[in-house]
């Protein structure tokens, strides 16, 4: 086979498959929707939504997990059987649809000591209400609290891989008790 | 921790479903109106509907359900152990309704390939376009000696179709006395939710241990020689509730006499090939096959017990225009054992394939790339649960099972060179997990 | 330039003498001379090393966001970039420690970056530092406390944005409008900051050729390769010069301006004191300090970035280089240029030794001369003012006023001695204003001259009436004593050759003074006169040949070698220095302020002396005339009231004029460092 040739397969193999990727973007973003709901507006307390988060932070994580880069439950099987162009086109599918807060309802001392424990630990980052538009940090405001609750589990517990250093350490810095408070505030925000 | 109350959950589901309004295709809905009947109100039949309407909210969509509130068989272990209320896991039919979906609760009889009709006992005719079939499984009482309909609903709840019968036998096993025996009887595979068994022995366990049982024991007495997650299970049962001799929990595989073939419910002993087994509580789980009205249509064309159909498009190989999808259905990579598990998310996946399929064609647009894929939990304590996940892609008009998207919850934690045991902490997550993907689950089939 | 060392010890006796006369001459004009304050000129010259932002000693505004929340992200070594939105990488990072020993160390980060008013914070972050206002504000606030000391370092901090808002980094950049050439965070590492004294300051001073070739790259390539540059880099001598140094910090204009120019020359003396002081001397340091940027500046012979040791092949200042950097301005030079030593010190014997011992030899000339002639006048003084309390000495009569004049000098003297006067005083005038550069007297003189190239040429034009007159009084005495060759008298009381007569009168007058003898009786010529006469001979011969010299510098150079113009620029100021204090002090006393004379003598212009006062004052000559009965023949009318009036007028205009350029040149001798 002559050079031009292979070249030529191998630019039409890449066409192909850009083209495939980008074609069923949406079967295959309907496959997320048995956890993480319609639009990526989940309904389930453990299960983060994930409609109108950053591309970039959804990107990277996909493939942190992919690449054993980061701990998960379940995500870091799951995303394995994706391409790096799947990972990348679920992300910018996610990406763009509307962020639906589930604003869940907490006791006022628990949003009291959340807001404390908060503009400690979180706030500089994910912004007063998790929504500031100024963050690089994902929103959280109206994420679910068990969720979040969860998620600073696996910040806080050194055997999990956490590769964003800075999270890990504000995860770390708070006392048990503020991890449910801080969970339970951000989960409460509407806005 | 906040619990999710009714209003709050209503509003996720109403704007999961403004969410969902965005992503039908505009194209879709100017065009003329075809019939889709769906047989079947589970998972599989639900999601039908509902993805039907989601995607083209032109085509007229028929939902044939028996029931009026469906309960979901996964994590209904729990309402036996009393983890769970029962109610949590049901959902009813108003939101496929709101949909658009036209719900008709009615016993589906006959079904005319030719003339493309459905008729119901209550002599409703439906006609169709398209035709999905999701009848579910139908259990094999004749298989066992001794058993029948009647017993399974009365002294011998097999509980494999959760409701009524899970109730009955998470009372039988409030009255178990302690030092009691529980004896779970696993038909050959493959059988809907392949970890059920196993995650009931655990779950039994963990409401013996705690109710005053503590020398109460577990019996499964297994038609096959391994199961799914089996290092998980054994672990956590080793682990939480003993395991094997001298443990609450023991497993005989079929090899080794597992296989029941006869049962007395007076005596309350199960007879095997090799034993004679006594228990307080017998639970036999028959074996399985497609659903009645399926393999009256002459769809089960594996070994007419399971129905085959296409992998781009889950249509039967046996006719036209009829769809077969969840438990009754065949596909995934048979030949390397790696065949569609028959679970509520694997229907779930189905029915999305089936609908982009159907919206397509019925649009006269070129089929989409189908992708099927699984997620499955077990909870086996309060705290330890576990998953196995499956992807599956069409290549050549085959199913491919891809290995690298599959696989259980971890073992060992750590590296390869240092292996680690999976942090408590890990497993109880899991537990978690496994409630926020029921929730999500149920919406995405029933919201 | 003058006598330095004994230049205080000079100025104080000029100083005395000036006071003693307007004792006796209550009229005398000018004040007396200001020896003691010595007022500072100009701006102050910054120190680069403590220049900067001050210390932060008021309190910080309420910190609405504690700094450990910011340095979460800013102070992570791990992490120290982040990627901009539109894909740059960007550096966060800041060091805490570092920070924590800054003047800022305990300003909240927002206080600086005002705009972040919440976290997370816009980004990227608009830089809207008010490093002015804050330190502005932050002064103001202690502007009425009663101790000065905590507002010090703001005062320079303040007066340094000052001189930075006017500054050429100030200014829009022309590339782009939206922004300033340069704002204070290029320069300044805010976070790093040091205390004067501290280590930071010696960091940041380093670290300066570096910081200013981050825009000036082709100036830090030059610099970088200089001695300078070496010394810096190489050796991290904060000692030797960085940008700052010669470029100032914060007034910084473009180098192609006069005054930038002036500064960078100042500045080098700043680190080379001896090499500043002697070029201060030169002819090309008195223009530039003048504020006139068109004589040879440092870097116009050494090269600015360039700079290199005289002793490097590539130094523009090596012999073998030197002459073609001459030539940039004098385009004629000559390799006799080289012998010219351009920061020649008339006080380094070793180095020196011409200039050392021309100096040595002018100042002796200079205080034998002037402690002669003012012990001269002081004793003179006290006898005529005793002798005039006793009623004695010589008196107008009023019952008989003067009508009978003798006439002592025909109009070709009167003439003569009217022009030179007028000369010898513009010579002064523009002379002592180039010698006495660093005044501010100096600096308004030229100025009103328009210029140094135009203060030269009037200096010269003047030098060349005051030759021409003399030569023409050469012709005009040669021609007298030619037509009078028969009978004309070389010696004796009738010539204005010295004699020993003259000793005996010295000898006789100082008896007088001390009261031991009556006063001595004099012939036509005076001892003092005759030195008023011949003293100009040797003032001619001395200034005449040095200011040709200088005059022509090119033309000298062909035929002498170069230092010639060190000892020529040495001795025409220190003659001259001698002839402008011995006249309008000694000459002045001798002719108008005695006593007897006060408060003048207008006989050089009117021609005509009152006969009473003849004959008091050269009694000799009277009787000598009225022996041979010649005296009528000397005899004239009274000069007419106009002349009087006019002669009176004259003499007033040049006695003033003489008091006040006295008092410029002593004012000059004093504040000279």
């Amino acid at each position: 086979m002559t050079k031009t040739k292979t070249l030529l397969a191998l630019a039409l193999i890449g066409v192909c498959a850009t083209a495939s990727a980008r074609g069923d973007i949406e079967m295959l973003a309907r496959t997320c929707n048995g956890c993480h709901g319609v639009g990526g507006v989940s309904v389930g307390l453990s299960m983060p939504s994930i409609g109108g988060l950053p591309k970039e932070y959804l990107r990277n994580i996909m493939k942190q997990w992919k690449y054993d880069e980061r701990s998960a439950i379940t995500m870091n099987r799951i995303v394995k059987g994706l391409s790096d162009d799947e990972i990348d086109a679920l992300a910018a599918h996610f990406a763009k649809q509307r962020w639906v807060p589930a604003p869940q309802q907490a006791s006022a001392a628990l949003l009291a000591k959340g807001k404390s424990a908060i503009s400690e630990n979180c706030e500089d980052c994910h912004g007063f209400t998790g929504s500031d538009p100024d963050v690089d940090a994902p929103r959280i405001n109206g994420q679910w609290a068990k969720y979040m609750e969860l998620e600073l589990a696996k910040y806080r517990d050194p055997r999990f891989k956490m590769p964003h250093r800075k999270m890990k350490k504000a995860a770390q810095d708070m006392k048990p008790a503020e991890v449910p408070a801080a969970a339970g505030y951000f989960g409460a925000q509407d806005k | 921790m906040q619990t999710l109350d009714r209003r709050n959950f209503l509003k996720a589901v109403s704007g999961a479903a403004a969410a969902s309004v965005l992503t039908v295709p505009q194209s879709f809905a100017a065009t003329a109106k075809a019939r889709v009947v769906v047989v079947g109100g589970g998972f599989g039949g639900a999601s039908a509907a509902r993805y039907l309407r989601l995607l083209d909210p032109g085509i007229d969509v028929t939902l044939i359900e028996r029931g009026t509130r469906y309960t979901s068989c996964p994590l209904s272990n729990e309402v036996i152990s009393g983890e769970r209320d029962i109610r949590t896991l049901q959902a009813g039919y108003n939101g496929l309704a709101r949909r658009g979906v036209k719900v008709v609760h009615a016993e589906v009889t006959q079904v005319d390939p030719v003339n493309k009709t459905v008729a119901t006992a209550d002599g409703q005719s439906f006609p169709y376009d398209a035709l999905v079939m999701a009848p579910g499984v139908d259990l094999d009482y004749s298989a066992i000696g001794g058993l029948t309909e009647e017993l399974a609903e009365t002294r011998l709840p097999h509980a494999w179709k959760a409701g009524p019968q899970t109730l009955l036998l998470k009372k039988q096993l409030e009255a178990m006395p302690d030092g009691g025996r529980f004896i779970i009887s696993v038909p050959k595979a493959p059988f809907r939710c392949p970890p059920g068994p196993y995650e009931r022995a655990a779950q039994v366990a963990m409401y013996c241990r705690h109710h005053g049982k503590k020398k109460a024991k577990i019996l499964i007495l297994d038609s096959n020689d391994s199961f799914s997650k089996r290092p998980l299970f054994e672990e956590a049962w080793k682990a939480l509730y003993g395991y094997g001799q001298g443990g609450m929990i023991e497993w005989v595989s079929g090899a080794t006499g597992g296989i029941v073939e006869q049962v007395d419910a007076t005596a309350m002993t199960c007879q095997t090939t090799f034993d004679d087994h006594k228990g307080d509580i017998i639970n036999i789980i028959p074996p399985h096959r497609a659903g009645k009205i399926a393999r009256d249509l002459g769809l089960a064309t594996l070994k007419g017990t399971w129905c085959e159909v296409r992998p781009e498009s889950m249509e039967s190989t046996a006719h036209k225009d009829i769809y077969v999808i969840g438990d009754s259905c065949v596909g995934g990579e048979l030949a390397t054992g790696n065949g569609f598990p028959k679970s509520a998310h694997m229907a779930n996946s189905q029915a999305k394939v089936v609908a982009a399929a159907l919206v397509a064609r019925l649009n006269g647009l070129p089929p989409p790339v189908p992708i099927y894929t699984n997620t499955c939990y077990s909870v086996v304590g309060h705290d330890w649960g576990f998953s196995v996940v499956h992807l599956f892609r069409v290549e050549n008009n085959k199913w491919v099972y891809v290995a690298k998207g599959s696989g259980i919850s971890p073992v060992t934690f750590g590296t390869k060179e240092k292996p680690l045991p999976v942090p408590r902490s890990y497993r109880k997550m899991e537990v978690a997990y496994a409630d926020g993907w029921l929730r999500n689950l149920l919406a995405d089939s029933f919201a | 330039m003058a006598a330095r060392n004994a230049r205080g010890l000079f100025a104080g006796l000029a100083a005395a003498a000036l006071i003693m006369i307007a004792g006796a001459a209550a009229a005398a004009a000018a004040g007396a001379a200001p020896t003691t304050t010595v007022p500072t000129t100009g701006t102050p010259v910054s120190d680069p090393r403590t220049t900067g932002a001050g210390e932060a000693t008021a309190s910080p505004p309420p910190p609405s966001i504690a700094n450990h929340r910011c340095l979460r992200c800013h102070a992570d070594p791990l992490e120290k970039e982040v990627i901009q939105p539109d894909g740059r990488r960007k550096n966060i990072y800041m060091d805490p420690e570092v920070f924590k020993h800054s003047v800022h160390g305990k300003v909240a980060c927002n206080g600086c970056h005002s705009d972040v008013t919440k976290l997370p914070h816009k980004k990227p972050l608009a830089r809207s530092i008010g490093c002015i206002e804050c330190h502005q504000q932050q002064r103001d606030k202690l502007k009425d406390d009663p101790d000065p000391k905590k507002r010090e370092r703001l005062d320079i901090v303040v007066q340094q944005t000052d001189n930075y808002l006017h500054s050429a980094h100030a200014r829009p950049n022309p590339k782009d409008q939206s922004r300033v050439n340069a704002a204070c965070h290029d320069c300044h590492d805010a976070h790093n900051i040091g205390k004067p004294g501290e280590l930071a300051r010696a960091e940041h001073r380093l670290k300066n050729p570096e910081v200013c070739g981050r825009c000036h790259d082709k100036q830090k390539t030059d610099y970088l390769g200089s001695v300078h540059g070496k010394a810096v880099v190489e050796k991290k001598d904060e000692k030797s010069a960085v940008c700052s140094d010669c470029h100032t910090t914060h007034n910084i204009v473009s180098p192609k301006t006069d005054p930038m120019q002036m500064a960078i020359t100042r500045n080098c003396g700043d680190c080379h004191k001896n090499a500043r002081k002697t070029y201060m001397a030169s002819y090309h340091g008195q223009v530039n300090q003048l504020g006139y940027a068109n004589t040879a500046k440092c870097f116009d012979c050494h090269s600015g970035h360039k700079m290199q040791k005289v002793d490097d092949p590539t130094s523009t200042v090596h012999t073998n280089n030197r002459v073609e950097s001459c030539k940039n301005c004098h385009k004629n030079a000559t390799a006799s240029f080289l012998a010219f030593q351009p920061h020649g010190d008339p006080d380094n014997r070793e180095k020196y030794p011409g200039l050392y011992w021309a100096k040595r030899f002018m100042q002796v000339l200079i205080f034998g001369v002037m402690i002669f002639f003012w012990v001269h006048v002081l004793l003179w003084l006290y006898r005529e003012a005793m002798d005039r309390i006793r009623g004695k000495g010589f008196r107008e009569n009023l019952d008989q006023p003067d009508i009978v004049y003798f006439r002592r000098f025909s109009p070709v003297w009167r003439w003569i001695h009217a022009l030179f006067a007028i000369s010898t005083m513009v010579l002064i005038l523009t002379g002592t204003s180039l010698l006495f550069s660093h005044t501010d007297w100096a600096k308004a003189v030229v100025v009103f001259l328009g210029g140094p190239k135009m203060e030269g040429i009037v200096h010269r034009t003047a030098a060349v009436i005051w030759l021409s007159i003399f030569l023409f009084h050469l012709g005009v005495v040669t021609r007298n004593i030619w037509r009078a060759r028969k009978t004309f008298a070389w010696f004796g009381g009738t010539s204005l050759v010295p004699g020993l007569n003259d000793l005996k009168d010295l000898k006789n007058m100082f008896k007088w003074f001390l009261g031991r003898a009556e006063r001595p009786e004099f012939c036509h010529w005076t001892y003092w006169q005759k030195f008023d006469y011949w003293a100009p001979f040797w003032g001619a011969t001395i200034i005449g040949t040095s200011g040709a010299i200088l005059f022509m510098p090119e033309k000298t150079a062909a035929i002498l070698p170069g230092w010639v113009f060190n000892i020529a620029t040495l001795v025409h100021a220190e003659e001259a220095l001698l002839a402008a204090v011995f006249l309008n002090t000694v000459h002045f006393f001798n002719v108008h302020f005695r006593p007897e004379r006060f408060p003048m003598s207008t006989t050089i212009f009117t021609g005509a002396i009152p006969i009473e006062e003849f004959k008091h004052d050269h009694r000799l000559e009277y009787e000598r005339l009225v022996a041979l009965g010649e005296l009528e023949k000397h005899l004239v009318r009274r000069p007419s009231r106009r002349v009087d009036l006019a002669s009176s007028f004259l003499a007033s205009v040049l006695i003033i004029a003489g008091l006040t350029l006295l008092t410029l040149v002593l004012y000059g001798l004093a504040t000279a460092n």
